[in-house]
């Protein structure tokens, strides 16, 4: 097993080698047999990842534990599905699912642009199989997943209990698709540097690309936080760790560029800043890779120190300075063929949109790194608290907000008063409405902040609707459709803008959840004897009864409490707490009611042996929401990310593309 | 040209505030990282150690409770002990031995930390290290059990 695995990396690192030998060799003209050589070693290199990975998950499977990576986090009573995601448990095997997935992508790149983009494609492969070489580098001599143990044991040390959560089993692939999806943007903006390609065509190849990688990052942030929610047990599902920090910066970064090209698209400006954005995206996501592993900051996931951190800063190193060198060295081609016109402007409304998020990244960059800085300056290791990254993304967060709603409203190159008086009207006169109602009907202004952001996202909701009122009007006028069928229409003539709002849409249902659990949350802790009742946040919970099981591998404690509001019955809720004998791990199942007001989160705490039952109670307004918007968002992604039919595409059509990509 | 200065004039602005915001934010949320033989009263620390053998087993119950858990922790590098008291949720990985991180203050020689603060770090993720599934220091049981 070990050796097979060995084998196909050091095979995968040589022939990575060579592609990326082939592929420069192939940009010299006529030397196209070169390029089918490097494609073919870009096909090879994946065929071999995919069978370390093949052999990985086979050795999972069969409990081969003379396997360091299946010996320690597997054991044989674990359950086949937890048994395939523990490769990403280890820190050898997520990188060997980043190298995967990476071999995978440029495969996959190779193949889609077989006949478009040929020009770029020799330096795109010598940039990906450059970054896949890092990777096998890695994999075969600096930490191998195929590290064998002297002595074999019995069985394996076991998954941790908190890992054996099915969001624990999807979250780390899609973080990682988002993660390794960013590199290929960095390919192409790298091929077009490289031959002076710079024009828009580079960024209108892989707009799908970037916008996917974009969604699964998201939606991978927000299953991590679902998981946090439902395992962690302190009612909250975003603590400013720096693990969630550093998926969370190239995030904020590639949301910026993903806005800012459309600029460098319309109006042939900001292309500096563009590449600047890509290279930074794609190196905050090595960078992302590289907080988790090195060990350099404390984090609640904590991973332990190791030997990794060093080879991923001279990477970063490489990637940031090769390419700020490339940038530089062709900054008279990258010059704008406009400038901004108007202060008020779509363009200009884009560029704050820009300014909101690289600060907010920076700042969260800042507040990450603050105990490394603060550790070689003074000599103390002194890092910021929550407190730091809620006062900044709070302001930032609504303004962003706000913009979201603004920007679509707002013409191109320059907005006239009369033109912007029309356009806003409406929508405001619905917020001022809403912000009265909200202050009548609802506890929503107690927090000024939640009340803005609930206003805001009034307004925000009202400027969107606006926007697919006027497509629908249009297309219904345009005659042969029903009102759902305009609808419908809108969405297939540009998808990308209308996918695009419902984005948008989801990122306001997103801020009513962050703002209504924020906000309004309240917990307490109750002690109660069988029978008895106790009260939080005008809930009342009655402990009906207890159990307690066990069997060999673990022991379980219970109770059963009945939830009632205003008198009446609304839930039975059964908090539980399992024991493992095997790792002495207590490991709680938190009993979680959601409905779309609130969640009521129950802990227990302990039972006793005279039957007292301590239980926590946190009751989360609006919590649904916030997975809602996820699923709002990834709808919207797909429907603005799924590729046009060629004919939309200027210069290279391919048709064998077009029957695939239509239906 | 006019706009040109009117753009730089805007960056700067925003730039300012940034920083702003960014210093004021800063200011109140600084806590030091110190272990058990580091820390001293009259300000916050992040107190990061290790938990002592005999530390009870009903921890999550006892730091619910009004009087709070009580344990030792000992210092990862010299084995100083520092006792500890703390309330609010206690996390599943707490137990013997563990790496922990607490945020609190020191109160007439004890730990007093934060309702909630209490973080552990699991041993095993993405170690490449063996002696990192061990406690570095020699535990002595000074919870008394």
């Amino acid at each position: 097993m070990s050796l097979v695995g060995r084998a196909a990396l050091l095979l995968a690192l040589a022939a990575a080698v060579y592609g990326i030998y082939a592929a420069l060799r192939a940009r010299q003209p006529g030397q196209g047999l070169w390029q089918r050589s490097a494609e073919g070693a870009v096909y090879g290199v994946f065929g071999l990842t995919s069978a370390a990975m093949a052999t990985m998950w086979l050795a999972l499977l069969t409990d081969q534990f003379e396997l360091r990576n299946v010996a320690e986090y597997t054991s044989s009573s674990l359950d086949w599905w937890f048994k395939i995601s523990a490769l990403w448990g280890s820190q050898a095997g997520s990188l060997l699912l980043w190298a995967w997935i990476l071999t995978g992508f440029s495969a996959a790149v190779v193949y889609l642009n077989r006949e478009r983009n040929r020009e770029l494609m020799p330096v795109v492969v010598a940039v990906l199989m450059g970054i896949a070489v890092f990777f096998t580098f890695l994999l075969s001599f600096i930490s191998s997943p195929f590290e064998t143990l002297a002595t074999v044991p019995e069985d394996g040390r076991g998954l941790n209990p908190l890992l054996q959560n099915p969001y624990m089993v999807i979250h780390p692939p899609l973080l990682y698709l988002g993660y390794v999806g960013l590199g290929v943007p960095f390919a192409f903006a790298m091929a077009a540097l490289v031959e002076k390609r710079l024009d828009n065509e580079w960024i209108s190849s892989v707009r799908t690309w970037t916008i996917f990688a974009w969604g699964f990052l998201g939606i991978g942030i927000l299953l991590g936080s679902r998981w946090a929610y439902e395992e962690l047990g302190w009612g909250g599902y975003w603590a400013w760790d720096p693990v969630e920090n550093a998926a969370f910066m190239p995030w904020l970064v590639a949301t910026a560029f993903l806005h800012s090209v459309m600029v460098q698209e319309r109006r042939g400006m900001l292309r500096i800043w563009n590449m600047s954005l890509i290279v930074l995206t794609f190196s905050l996501a090595l960078f992302g890779t590289f907080l988790t592993r090195s060990g350099i900051i404390a984090s609640v996931h904590a991973f332990g120190e190791s030997t990794l951190g060093v080879w991923f800063l001279v990477f970063i190193a490489v990637v940031m300075g090769g390419s700020v060198a490339l940038i530089i060295a062709r900054l008279p081609l990258l010059r704008s063929s406009h400038s901004l016109e108007s202060f008020i402007s779509r363009e200009a409304v884009f560029l704050y949109n820009n300014l909101l998020l690289i600060g907010l990244a920076f700042a969260v960059f800042w507040g990450t790194i603050f105990p490394v800085i603060s550790e070689t300056a003074r000599g103390t290791r002194i890092t910021v608290g929550q407190g730091y990254y809620d006062q900044i993304a709070m302001p930032i967060g609504i303004a962003l907000l706000i913009l979201t709603g603004v920007g679509p409203l707002i013409p191109w190159r320059k907005a006239s008063l009369d033109a912007l008086r029309r356009r806003f009207l409406i929508p405001l006169g619905i917020t001022a409405v809403a912000a009265v109602l909200l202050a009548l009907f609802t506890p929503a202004w107690d927090n000024w902040a939640a009340g803005l952001v609930f206003a805001s996202a009034a307004f925000v909701f009202s400027c969107i609707s606006s926007e697919y009122w006027r497509g629908i009007k249009v297309q219904h006028a345009l005659g042969g459709v029903s009102w759902p069928g305009a609808l419908l229409r809108l969405f297939a003539k540009n998808r990308r803008r209308y996918g695009g709002y419902l984005v948008h849409l989801g990122i306001v249902v997103l801020f009513i959840g962050f703002a209504g659990s924020t906000a309004f949350t309240t917990s307490g802790d109750l002690v109660l004897n069988q029978g008895q009742r106790g009260e939080v946040a005008g809930l009342e919970f009655e402990y009906e009864s207890s159990l307690r099981e066990r069997d060999e591998h673990r022991g379980t404690v219970g109770v059963n409490l009945r939830v009632f509001e205003d008198g009446d019955q609304i839930a039975t809720m059964k908090p539980r707490t399992n024991f493992y004998f095997a790792d002495e791990q207590r490991s709680t199942e938190i009993a979680i009611r959601s409905t779309p007001q609130r969640d009521i989160y129950i802990v227990l705490v302990g039972l006793s042996e005279g039957g007292v039952a301590r239980i926590s109670v946190f009751v989360n307004p609006l919590v649904m929401w916030i997975w809602i918007a996820g699923v709002i968002i990834a709808i919207g992604t797909t429907i603005a990310a799924w590729p046009r039919r060629r004919r939309e595409e200027p210069v290279t059509a391919d048709r064998r593309e077009k029957t695939a990509a239509g239906s | 040209m006019r706009s040109r200065v009117r753009f730089i004039t805007a960056i700067s602005v925003a730039l300012l505030l940034g920083g702003w915001l960014l210093y004021a934010s800063l200011g109140g949320a600084l806590e030091t990282y110190a272990g058990p033989g580091e820390v001293q009263s009259g300000s916050t620390y992040r107190l990061n150690a290790l938990v002592a053998s005999g530390a009870p087993a009903d921890a999550p119950e006892r730091a619910q409770s009004a009087e709070g858990l009580r344990f030792s922790v000992l210092d990862k590098e010299d084995g100083k002990p520092l006792e500890v008291i703390y309330r609010g949720n206690v996390p599943d990985a707490f137990k013997d031995g563990r790496e922990i991180v607490i945020t609190g203050e020191l109160k007439n020689g004890v730990f007093e930390a934060q309702r909630n603060s209490m973080v552990t770090l699991c041993p095993s993720k993405f170690s490449d290290n063996p002696s990192d599934h061990e406690p570095l220091v020699d535990i002595p049981d000074v919870n008394g059990t």
